[in-house]
């Protein structure tokens, strides 16, 4: 189901108004009806995915209460490595298997040992990425003794398939979400409001930006040889719209979503495109993951503590993860290790803690040096994002070419000069400046004006919504 | 709770207003599908030969130029199954018919409207022949079966701008087609050619079944079904995927092996059909069509 369909349009209705009219008093109804809504929302990908989904709840569910109640550091640590191995186990199968068998297979190829790869038909979990990472989450923070874990077995699945963050996060901690769902959830007015504002800018980003993005973005990945190098930079700059729209559209509509059940959960962007360096624009793009892999990952690995190899290492690793996260892709892997190239020197000379807070804030403008800053490491992330939009490397490597010919200073091509999508990403960009302070750009406009003047601002919203929709693009985070 | 749903609702009043003026006024416009349901319900009766089939019969005969009473009942990307439904609702009707005229293309035993990119022609079959075959809400719908802006482009180039065109004959051909247009037939054939592609068959035995359906229809009551294969520039020829195409060839040979009743004609590199015959790669304007329809005609004579 997803959140632009017809079908979302009446499933969240149902379950806000049975939610708030019968199981406002009791904890347990509204953790019922939540669990229900969660299960059904994930049956309408693939019903044959739910048996999964309950397994890997009962599993770090099981495993989080046999660590904690583990004597010893051995027993305990042997319960955490049955959970990660049986967890990542799965990942590993259902996302993995085909990309390393037939990387063997090549492998095998280049000494001239030829074999037919055992493929199989693997039909990948929709949200089996972020739902593992919740539930590891949840276990690492037991071992870890930062939580203890849940005896309420009914709170942890609802935790896990809360349905606003199964299918494309954001990656909440179970030290955050859990606490609020053992208390019972009560109306407020003010926050239902926010929540619905944030969905309605979610939707205005994924649908008037990214999927207006998307036709131009294809046509010049699919065919690059008939475009120019000016066009193909057109289409990476498109592409950079389009997932920054889809993407941190659907947080913004989860985030919303989870607001109406009373909910609050952590912001997953804060405006990267305007960042000032690489370092910057990790702590604002997909933050939810980055910061998963901080905590879980790079930390216990020893962080920037050891030596400056060590450090090294740990950066090198973190990123070639995240990007190995995203698909089963040497792509992917290209995306990551050029982000870790791209930090290390800020990293070696001690500036990746530089830019801490949003940039000119308390101003209207940012000045010479920091618009420079800006606009440098927005063409080193779009230059990244090729690899990650192309489906190889070969893919790569011609759209690279065909963009770096002499043809880059040439007049783009007109498919590719829409008026109305420049117009409206523009008009996105000014609003994104504007509000880049706030949780979300829309948070807090128009609400000195009358009704009148915020109706008439959510009627435009919605009216540019409406207008751009049908375009039929499915969010790309579903594909993790 | 109340309170805010009030003020929910009150905001979406007007736009719930406006949707469903919208459809009210895309249901008063005329359109090709209503209009053709009120022809062949018109001549149904008097009909003797029946075109069926896509937009390679659709704009490609014109039943005028038949010696004997006939009407094109074909519509843009009309699938096989849809052949099937609209012969069926109109069995009783066709109580003179001794001819059924139907295009095998190289996707039209690949190929199911439902799935199809223009799948949103359903809501036509629905809304105007009453035809509801698919289940899928927005299809019963003229404001939800379409993206918005195609639909506020209707409205406004009907309503205010008074632009409306049928585009149908009296016997349903399609004449939008002029041979004043001059596309560049040799791209276009390659494109049409790589747009009809289709990868896997998952519709072919289903397809194959509806054509059984309409052919056993057909020889119950000792109408002829003259399948055929329209004709198309060489870049699209060239361009088809073999596999496909030999697909096809196989099933008609057999088709037309078990049944009598059953002949097969392919026009598709008929060199009696110039550039000047064509408004694209795969279709032909009103001088070709006339052309193929005097060939079929002779044809139905024999």
């Amino acid at each position: 189901m997803l959140f632009n369909s017809l079908h979302f349009l009446v499933f969240l209705p149902v379950v806000f108004l049975l939610y708030w009219q019968l199981a406002s008093k009791k904890l347990q109804y509204q953790h019922l009806l939540l669990l229900a809504a969660g299960y059904y929302f994930y049956g309408c990908w693939d019903p044959r995915f739910l048996l999964l989904l309950f397994f890997s709840t009962a599993l770090d569910y099981f495993s989080g209460k046999q660590i904690a109640a583990a004597a010893t550091k051995t027993s305990k640590r042997t319960w955490l490595w049955i959970s990660i191995g049986i967890n990542v186990g799965f990942l590993g199968f259902f996302k993995y298997y085909n990309f390393f068998i037939e990387s063997f297979a090549t492998l095998l190829g280049s000494w001239s040992l030829h074999t037919d790869p055992w493929l199989l038909n693997i039909i990948l979990p929709v949200g089996i990425s972020f739902y593992t990472f919740h539930g590891l989450s949840y276990v690492l923070d037991i071992y870890h003794e930062r939580i203890q874990p849940t005896t309420n077995f009914l709170q942890y699945a609802v935790f896990i398939s809360f349905f606003p963050l199964l299918v494309a996060g954001p990656i909440e901690r179970a030290n955050h979400l859990l606490p609020q769902l053992s208390t019972t959830q009560q109306f407020n007015t003010a926050k239902m409001k926010d929540g619905l504002r944030q969905i309605l800018w979610g939707f205005f980003k994924k649908i008037v930006i990214a999927d207006s993005c998307a036709a131009y973005v294809n046509m010049a990945f699919n065919d690059p040889a008939a475009f120019n190098g000016s066009s193909l930079a057109l289409a990476v700059f498109f592409f950079a719209m389009q997932i920054y729209g889809d993407f941190s559209g659907y947080s913004d509509i989860a985030i919303g979503t989870a607001r109406l059940f009373g909910f609050d959960v952590k912001k997953n962007f804060a405006y990267p495109y305007f960042s000032r360096d690489i370092a910057e624009f990790w702590r604002r793009w997909h933050i939810s993951l980055s910061t998963w892999f901080r905590d879980y990952v790079y930390i216990p690995l020893g962080g920037s503590r050891g030596s400056r190899w060590l450090s090294i290492r740990n950066i090198f690793i973190i990123f070639l993860l995240s990007g190995f996260w995203h698909g089963a892709n040497v792509t992917f892997i290209i995306w990551g290790g050029l982000h870790a190239v791209y930090f290390l020197p800020l990293f070696l000379f001690n500036t990746n803690r530089q830019h801490m807070h949003i940039v000119a804030e308390g101003k209207a403008w940012p000045g010479i040096k920091d618009a420079a800053k800006i606009l440098i490491t927005f063409l080193l992330v779009c230059f990244a994002w090729i690899f990650f939009r192309a489906n190889n490397l070969q893919e790569a490597g011609v759209f690279i070419q065909q963009m770096f010919s002499a043809s880059l200073f040439e007049m783009p091509d007109r498919s590719m000069l829409p008026l109305s999508v420049f117009v409206m990403i523009g008009l996105f960009l000014l609003i994104e400046w504007k509000g880049r302070q706030h949780l979300y750009a829309i948070e807090k406009m128009c609400l000195q004006y009358t009704i009148y003047i915020r109706w008439a601002w959510y009627y435009a919203i919605l009216a540019a919504i409406i207008y751009f929709s049908g375009q039929g693009q499915s969010f790309i985070y579903f594909q993790f | 709770m109340k309170k805010l749903l009030s003020k929910i609702l009150l905001f979406l009043l007007p736009l719930l207003i406006i949707v469903a003026t919208a459809e009210l006024l895309l249901r008063q416009m005329p359109n090709e599908y209503k209009l053709k349901k009120n022809l062949l319900e018109k001549h149904a009766q008097s009909t003797e030969l029946l075109c069926l089939g896509s937009s390679h019969s659709y704009y490609n005969i014109n039943p005028v130029y038949f010696n004997i009473p006939a009407f094109n009942a074909a519509h843009s990307s009309q699938t096989l199954n849809y052949d099937w439904f609209l012969l069926r609702k109109y069995h009783d009707s066709f109580i003179n018919l001794r001819y059924i005229l139907l295009p095998i293309s190289y996707q039209s035993l690949f190929e199911k409207l439902d799935d199809a990119a223009e799948s949103w022609r359903i809501k036509n079959y629905k809304l105007y022949y009453n035809i509801h075959e698919n289940n899928y809400l927005p299809y019963n719908f003229e404001v939800l079966s379409m993206a918005p802006r195609f639909n506020i482009s209707r409205l406004v180039n009907y309503y205010c701008r008074q632009q409306y065109s049928p585009g149908v004959n009296e016997l349903g051909y399609a004449t939008s087609y002029q041979s004043t247009v001059k596309n560049d037939l040799e791209k276009m054939g390659r494109e049409a050619a790589a747009r009809n592609y289709f990868k896997n068959n998952n519709h072919f035995k289903e397809n194959l079944g509806y054509l059984q359906k309409i052919i056993n229809w057909a020889t119950e009551r000792k109408i002829q079904v003259i399948l055929f294969t329209s004709p198309a520039v060489e870049s699209y020829r060239q361009n088809r995927d073999t596999n496909q195409v030999n697909q096809s060839y196989k099933v008609i040979e057999q088709l037309v092996k078990n049944n009598p009743l059953v002949s097969y004609h392919n026009f598709i590199d008929s060199p009696d059909f110039t550039a000047d015959d064509f408004y694209d790669g795969d279709h032909l304007n009103e001088i070709g069509a006339k052309k193929f329809t005097f060939t079929l005609n002779d044809l139905i004579k024999k």
